[in-house]
Formats: C-alpha cells, structure tokens, sequence
C-alpha cells in the first residue's frame, strides 16, 4: 500500500466514523465520549459492557448504531429464567416435504451483527456464559455442532447497578472479553432539556444509514482490517506491557485490587488506541491514545478487595494512579 | 523488515536524527565540562580564600565542608549529564518528544530496525516524517551549540579564582600584635628574670592540645594545615618562617625598620619550628658572644619600649636589655626548646613577659642609643639563648591555668 492509498484509507475510516457518530447523535442526546468509546470498540472488533441506570438511552445507542451501519441487530433482555438456547439457538424436530422428521437448527438471537444483551447480570451463570464462546471465538456451539457468526459480530451488554437483588455478577472470565467497560452518567441539565424536546416532538428522530445494507458488513470488515495495520512501536507495546503490570504492582494498586488486569487488557489497550490513531490521521499509535482509551480498558478488569470498598476506592481511581505511575515510564 | 519504501527518504531522516543527537550530546558535554571547571574553581576560590584568611581549625574544617560540597555538586553533573546523554536507541524518541510530532518519527525508526515484512501504512508513516523534516532540524532542537549560561559560569569561576590568586598578597594580614605587660610579673619559680623577653615555651609532649597550631602527624586536621601553609607558602612568596626576622646582630636591627614598614607589617605568626629555628640560630652563629644582644623589629620595640611604672631602665633603640649578657640565666625558661619539641610543632607559646631587671638596669633612653657595656662575663653572654618577638598566640585551655599562674596574668583582658 503506497502513501496515498493509505492515506485515503484512513480519510474513509474518519469519514465513515463521523458519519455513524453524528447519526447516532441525531437520536442519543449527550454520551459523545462513550458513543466514541462504543464506536472505538466496535472497530476495534471488541465488545462493550455499557453501565448505566436505566432510561439514560443505552438501547437507544445500540439500536442507532446498528441502524447507522445498516447491521443485523438482536436484543435479548436477559431474565432469570433465561435459558442458553434462548440466546444461541435449539434444535427443533422439523417434517420435511417428503414427511421425514429431522432436526433443524433454530438460530437464536446471537446471529445477528449487532446483539443488545439488556441488563445481562439478570441472567444466571450458566446463561451468561453461552455468550462466552460467542464473544471470544464468534462461534455459537449447538448440540456438538458448531455454527459460526457473520461478521461483525458485536455485543453491548448493559449492566443496572441498581436493583441488584436477584442479580449475578459476571464471572471475571466473562468481564474480561469485554473489551471495553463504558459508563453512562446521567445527563446533563441542557442536554435533558433536549432529549425532552426531540423525543416528545411530532416527528422523532431517525438515523439514516451510512453504509448500504449489501455491503455494510464488508466494508465494516474492511474497516476493522485498516485498524489492525496501524502501526505500533516497540516502545508503546513496552509502555502498554508497563501499565498491566502496574495494574498489579502499582502502590495504589496493590493495596487495593486483588487481581490486576489480564493481558486481553493489553490487547484491548492497543487496539483501542489504533482506532483512535486512525481518527487523528495517523498510521500509528502514540502514548496518548493509549492513555486515552486505558479507563475503558481497565476498569472492569481490576478485582478490588475489600479494602478498596473499605475506603471508598474504584476503579476509576486506581487506574488513574496507575496512568500517573506509568507517565514516568513513558519513553 | 524490507527496505523497499522510501530507503532513500528513510537515510536522510536517519542521518539527520544523527546530527540531533550528535549536536545535542556535545552541547550537554560542554555543559557539564563547563559546571564541573565552575565548581571546581569556585571550590578553590573558597580553599585559597580561607587558607589565607582562617585559622587552621577553621580551615581543617571548612576543607572538609568545601571538599563534601564540591564532590557532591560534580556528583551531580556527571549523573546529570548521564540522564541527558541520549543513546543512540533513544535519539529518536527525544526527538520526537522535543519536536512534537506525536511517535511519527520514533516509531518509524524503530519499526525500521525490526526485520519483518513491510506493514502497509509505512509508506504513509514515512511520507509523514519527511514532511515534518524542518521541524527538527539540529538547529531548531538544539539551538545553541555552547551552553551559554554554564561557561559563563565556568568563566566566571575561573577569573574569581585567579583575581584571588592576583590579590592574594593583599590579604595578608597585618603584623601581629605584640603584648607588652603592663603588670608586674612575678618571677619564675627559681628564675630571676630580668630585661624585656619574649618567651617561647617549648611544647608538652603529653599535651594533646594543639591550641590552634595543626599537628603536623597524619589526621586531617594536619593534612589541612600542610595544604594551608603550602597555599601561603605559593602565594605569599617566601615562606613566613624564613622571613628575615631579626633575632640578633647588627645586621638585624639594620633591617628592622624596612622590616617593619614593608613586609613584615603583614607578616603572619611565625611557626613553632621557627621559633625553635631562632631560638638556636644565635647562639650557634656566635653574634651573641660578640655582645650583641637579640632584637626584634622596629614594630616590637614600639610595643616594647612603652614607658613602664616604676622603672627607671630605659633600652636604646634596638639595644640589648640592660643585664643582658651579665645577670641573666641563659635558661631563663628551663632548658631551651629541644629540637624535637620545636620542630613537632605541637604546641608554641609566646609571651611578651614584661620582667623586672634584678640589678643593673637600663638607663635613660638616649639618642642615638648608648652603645650595651660588655659583658664581664663573656661565657655567660655566649651562652643565652637568642630570642625574637613573636606574635601573641593562642593558649591552649589546657595550659591557660599554668601560663596565667605563672606570669600573673589574670587580671588582663
């Protein structure tokens, strides 16, 4: 790829990623920094696990997105009496024209580009972790055989954290292949006047595509591709090997988290920051972007202790020394 | 990796990352050179200062402090300068931090170094580099190719030291006072004493109190006093102690005004070894058997020729004590000073012992000076002991109680 082919490459992924940001923002008012962290995620072939109270429009930033890519979307509202089939797919008995009876399988809702698990620590353990091989391998296994996902394969998780009576925690397992963790706050005074105009109106926003519905999946996998030649350095993977280490050995960190972050943080860390690097117009990564995308990264992947809740200590503010800790380290 | 993109645009960024870190490492080298020369002759601007003006307690001392500080402060600089001296690995990551361009070039140049397949966006990566090439020109980055402020530093210790140097002579103290009794003193335990003496005492080998005179042995403090009187020694010109110091003869008291008005206005104490030097000198020359008296110099005999209450003896201009070479015990103070007592240097105490001739004292003042009678007793006038005036110096605490006792002092600020 010489200069010229590549720099329009990255000028298509800025305009692409404007384009879907500013349509999602026709119907979601505010969150600009976690639609961008959503949109990060998504191009960077992760998933996103969105927490936030509800009615703050996380569904209503899913739905965009798909509608704005022009992708497949699924919701899957997640009970206690969720069953795994009911999110990968069964097998049903089916008679066929010449009155043979076979199993046919019955995709569930995890074939989809886009999949809204709605307020998925509602469901049980064993619920949850049928998306496990999903998230990870883009693979749904029924019955011994194996059906692969089409690509893009996207999942936005939504966490309540209140009510939680009746609730199960994610296993870390499943925390961890989330590749980012996104936090909704409540809207703002000017922004909530707006979301109470446009959404009692007459006429209520839409989202207009941005990719044609035949090659939206295909472009969006071109998309993904550009991300992974980013060019990174030696020296910013020495920074990011740095920084999930501190997450473990940092002062603050050792006193308050039991488990630092695992190596998909790293991985998350530079693939978060490649997609950042593309939208300022660069073919590489720097310090910054890392630093940039590190909160998303690592705040569901450090396991507090009780000392951290003794104190009042989150993640937030862990992963804030540890950036601080890491600046000395930059090269 | 392939070498294929842009190989020629990629030496030229090498080369000029290159003159960067070239340019860059030589001016932090001549930073440091230049703060190393700035303390080093700021230190010695402070040894040569206080050699010349301190005492040797407080220059053993200050030695110390001034040695600690500059070790210390050239520590600093070398360490200083290994954290900016930039390895060839790190010139582009310096470059890139200084000259803002975000990782383009650091990355470029590392990703260069490894040996895989080309990635794609290279070609972008480099066309990036090469357009911001004026943003870190040598020049640009590194600005000044002498660090300015750290040879003016240097410089300016530089001249301080040597206007020490050039002045040095002026800081010569002024000659040092001589004390005349103005007490009666009584005599010595044994000993009539008699004329006006300056007494040198010679040292107790038991006392370990150097009242302020360095030990000549091997501690520090003596390795401090050695450094003082070598820095004296250099910048005074001839060493004090074998400044001309009339202790006997004609030819002395010849000399003793220039003395008086010209160097040896400023001359400093003298040592124990010298003292001990005078003491013997006379009276191995033989000037004493020829009549002649010690004398001191013209600044002393001021001192010494006050009018004194209840004397009648007057001494001519330079003249030898009335009783000189006739009464007077050539051990006046005890044996004389051994050599090894004097030249240990331990310990030196000069008095100005105002005593009381037994008989035979000196008459009135005349001008010109009547010449000394001779001595009737020949044997006695070879035997005594030359003495010079020396400058009053500080009495160990530990013989405070014994000079004070014994010369009746006490009631003498």
């Amino acid at each position: 790829m010489n200069a010229a082919v590549a720099a329009d490459a990255i000028r298509d992924f800025q305009e692409t990623f404007a384009a879907v940001r500013r349509e999602i923002g026709k119907v979601v008012v505010g969150h600009e920094q976690a639609i961008e962290m959503i949109l990060t995620a998504f191009f960077a072939g992760g998933h996103v696990l969105i927490e936030g109270v509800p009615g703050i429009g996380k569904t209503l930033i899913v739905r965009s997105l798909a509608e704005a890519l022009n992708l497949s979307f699924s919701r899957v509202q997640f009970t206690v009496d969720l069953m795994p089939a009911d999110i990968t797919g069964t097998r049903i008995i089916s008679e066929g024209p010449d009155g043979r009876r076979e199993f046919v399988f019955v995709p569930g809702p995890v074939f989809a580009h886009v999949l809204l698990a709605d307020e998925i620590n509602r469901a049980t353990p064993k619920t949850q972790s049928a998306l496990l091989e999903a998230m990870a391998e883009q693979q749904v296994t029924v019955a011994g055989k194996t059906y692969p996902l089409a690509p893009p394969f996207f999942v936005l998780a939504t966490l309540n954290p209140i009510e939680m009576e009746g609730t199960y925690q994610l296993p870390e397992a499943q925390l961890d292949r989330f590749l980012f963790k996104v936090l909704l706050d409540y809207p703002t005074e000017p922004e909530l006047e707006r979301i109470l105009g446009t959404t009692t109106g007459a006429q209520l926003p839409t989202v207009t595509p941005v990719l044609p519905r035949e090659t939206a999946p295909t472009r969006v996998e071109q998309l993904k591709r550009l991300v992974r030649q980013v060019l990174v350095a030696p020296h910013i993977e020495r920074y990011v090997a740095a920084l999930v280490r501190l997450t473990a050995t940092d002062e603050t960190a050792s006193r308050y988290v039991t488990y630092g972050s695992s190596p998909r943080g790293g991985q998350a860390l530079i693939l978060g920051a490649k997609v950042l690097a593309l939208l300022d117009g660069r073919p590489h990564v720097a310090d910054d972007d890392v630093e940039r995308v590190a909160p998303a990264a690592f705040r569901h992947r450090l396991v507090l202790n009780f000392t951290a809740g003794a104190a009042g200590t989150d993640a937030e503010q862990i992963v804030a020394r540890v950036l601080a800790s890491a600046r000395r380290l930059r090269p | 990796m392939a070498r294929s993109t842009g190989s020629g645009a990629v030496e030229a960024i090498q080369r000029q990352v290159r003159r960067v870190r070239w340019r860059r490492n030589l001016r932090d080298l001549q930073r440091a050179l230049y703060l190393l020369i700035a303390v080093g002759t700021g230190g010695a601007t402070a040894l040569v200062l206080l050699a010349l003006t301190a005492s040797p307690r407080l220059f053993a001392r200050a030695v110390a402090a001034i040695a600690a500080a500059t070790l210390g402060a050239a520590l600093v600089i070398v360490r200083d300068a290994r954290r900016r001296w930039i390895p060839g690995d790190r010139a582009a990551l310096w470059i890139d931090h200084r000259g803002g361009l975000t990782g383009r070039l650091a990355t470029l140049v590392e990703l260069r170094r490894r040996e895989e397949a080309e990635p794609p966006l290279l070609a972008l990566l480099v066309e990036q580099n090469v357009a911001r090439l004026a943003l870190w020109r040598p020049d640009r980055l590194v600005p000044r190719r002498v660090p300015r402020a750290a040879l003016a530093a240097a410089a300016g210790g530089v001249t301080l030291l040597a206007l020490v140097v050039a002045l040095a002579p002026r800081l010569r103290p002024p000659a040092p006072e001589l004390v005349a009794g103005e007490v009666s003193a009584r005599p010595l335990e044994g000993v009539e004493l008699s004329g006006e003496r300056l007494a040198v005492a010679p040292i107790d080998a038991d006392d370990e109190d150097t009242g302020g005179m360095p030990d000549a042995g091997s501690d520090p403090g003596s390795v401090a006093a050695r450094l003082q009187e070598r820095i004296r020694r250099e910048l005074w010109g001839a060493p004090t102690r074998e400044s001309p110091v009339p202790v006997a003869g004609t030819d002395a008291r010849e000399e003793a005004p220039a003395d008086a008005a010209g160097d040896g206005a400023l001359e400093p104490a003298p040592s124990p070894a010298e003292l001990a030097s005078r003491e013997e000198g006379p009276g191995s020359d033989g000037r004493q058997a020829a009549g002649e008296t010690p004398s001191v110099d013209e600044g002393d005999h001021d001192l010494l020729a006050q009018p004194r209450d209840g004397d009648d003896e007057t001494r001519g201009r330079g003249g030898a004590a009335a009783g000189a070479g006739t009464e007077a015990d050539p051990h006046l103070f005890g044996p004389p000073s051994s050599g090894a007592a004097a030249t240990s240097q331990r310990f030196a105490l000069s008095l100005a012992a105002r005593v009381h001739a037994g008989r035979g004292g000196p008459g009135e003042a005349t001008d010109p000076p009547r010449a000394p009678a001779a001595d009737t007793r020949a044997d006695l006038a070879a035997g005594q002991r030359a003495e010079a005036a020396v400058p009053r110096m500080p009495v160990p605490p530990g013989y405070e109680a014994l000079v004070r006792r014994h010369f009746g002092r006490e009631g003498l600020p």
